[in-house]
C-alpha cells in the first residue's frame, strides 16, 4: 500500500496491490489496477465511510462445497477482511452496498489459469449475494486490465481500460501474487493456538 | 448421538462452510448471527455438556461480539464447553484478551478445513 499524489485525479491516493485492502471514513481514494484479480468495493453512503480490497483466488472453484475449500476460504478471508475494515470505520452492515471489478482475461495459459478471471468474478458475486449485499454496478471480464479509482466517501469508482500493450506488468504482479497466496494457504499450521 | 457445535458468526457464508465441514463428519451444527442470538440459544439447552459439545465463535459481531458472549457464557451452566475463537484478528493483544476471558483456541482464517476438524475433534471430545 503506498500513498502518492496522482496527477490523474490531482490528489493523494492510496494504491492498493494484489492481496491488499483498504477502508476509510475520511474521504480517501483509493486506486488499484486489475488483470485478471478482482477488485470489490464496499461502502455505505449514508455515513461517508468504504473500502476496497483487491483479490484472486489461489485456484479453482468448483461445486457445492465451494465454501469449505481452501479456496473459497481464502476468497472469504479477503471480503471479511474488507467488511470488518468498513464496519470498524463506521459503515453500518445493513446498509452495505458493492461494486464488483476485473476478472479480465490477462494470464497467459490454458485450464485452470484460463478460469481463474471467471472463477474470481463468481465468487465475488456469489459471497456478495449470500452475504445480503447489493452489488450495485459491475464492470467485470474481457480481455483488457483496468485501473480504477474508489472515492471512498460515496462509492463513486473512475474506470479506465488498460489495452493488452500495457498489460504485462499487471500479469507478472498478479502472477506473483498467487504463487504466494498459494503459499499462505499452506502455512495455515501457524495459525492455531490453543490455551 | 452426534455431537453437537454451535458456530457464532454474523457471516452466512462462513456459517454454511463450518456447517458443511463438520456436517460432512457427522456434527450436528447450531446456527447463531450474534452472541446475543447464540445466549437466547444456549438456554433452550440444560448446560450438562452432553448435548453442545464446543462452541466456535467470531469475534468482530454486531450487537454482542465474541469477547462479552464469552464473558456471558463463562457465568451460565455452559462455562466447561470448550470455546473456539474463529477470526480475521492475528495480534497477541487480542489473542490475551480471549485467553483472559476463557476461551480454549484461537484460529485465525484462513485455515485448512482439515485443521478445522482436528481441532474441534480435540476439543469437543
Amino acid at each position: 500500500m503506498t500513498v502518492f499524489f496522482d496527477s490523474h485525479v490531482r490528489e493523494e491516493v492510496v494504491n492498493l496491490l494484489p492481496g491488499e485492502f483498504g477502508a476509510s471514513r475520511e474521504g480517501r481514494i483509493y486506486s488499484t489496477v486489475l488483470g485478471s484479480c478482482v477488485a470489490v468495493v464496499i461502502y455505505d453512503a449514508a455515513n461517508r465511510v468504504g473500502g476496497m480490497n483487491h483479490f484472486m483466488l489461489p485456484g479453482a472453484v468448483e461445486d457445492r462445497r465451494f465454501y469449505a475449500t481452501e479456496n473459497g476460504r481464502y476468497g472469504m478471508y479477503a471480503m471479511e477482511l474488507l467488511i470488518n475494515a468498513v464496519i470498524k470505520e463506521g459503515g453500518e452492515r445493513s446498509r452495505l452496498v458493492a461494486k464488483v471489478v476485473g476478472g479480465g482475461s490477462v494470464l497467459a495459459g490454458s485450464g485452470l489459469v484460463s478460469r481463474v478471471p471467471d472463477n474470481n468474478v463468481n465468487f465475488a458475486f456469489d459471497y456478495l449475494g449470500t452475504e445480503g449485499i447489493p452489488v450495485v454496478s459491475s464492470h467485470v471480464g474481457g480481455s483488457f486490465g483496468r485501473k480504477i479509482y474508489l472515492y471512498a466517501a460515496s462509492g463513486r469508482v473512475l474506470l479506465r481500460r488498460i489495452g493488452k500493450g500495457h498489460l504485462a506488468p499487471v500479469a507478472e504482479e498478479e502472477a506473483r501474487y498467487l504463487a504466494r497466496a498459494r503459499t499462505d494457504a499452506l502455512e495455515a499450521e501457524k495459525r492455531l493456538t490453543l490455551f | 448421538m452426534a455431537k453437537t457445535v454451535l458456530i457464532v458468526d454474523d457471516s452466512p457464508t462462513l456459517r454454511a462452510s463450518v456447517d458443511f465441514t463438520l456436517g460432512e463428519v457427522g456434527y450436528r451444527v447450531l446456527h447463531a448471527q450474534n452472541g446475543k442470538e447464540a445466549l437466547e440459544l444456549l438456554a433452550q439447552f440444560d448446560g450438562n455438556g452432553e448435548e453442545i459439545g464446543m462452541i466456535i465463535t467470531d469475534v468482530n459481531m454486531p450487537v454482542m461480539d465474541g469477547i462479552s458472549f464469552i464473558k456471558e457464557v463463562k457465568r451460565t451452566p455452559f462455562k466447561f464447553v470448550p470455546i473456539l475463537v474463529m477470526t480475521t484478528e492475528a495480534q497477541e493483544t487480542m489473542k490475551n484478551e480471549g485467553r483472559t476471558v476463557g476461551a480454549s483456541g484461537w484460529l485465525v482464517k484462513p485455515f485448512k478445513p482439515e485443521q478445522l476438524l482436528n481441532v474441534v475433534a480435540k476439543l469437543a471430545s
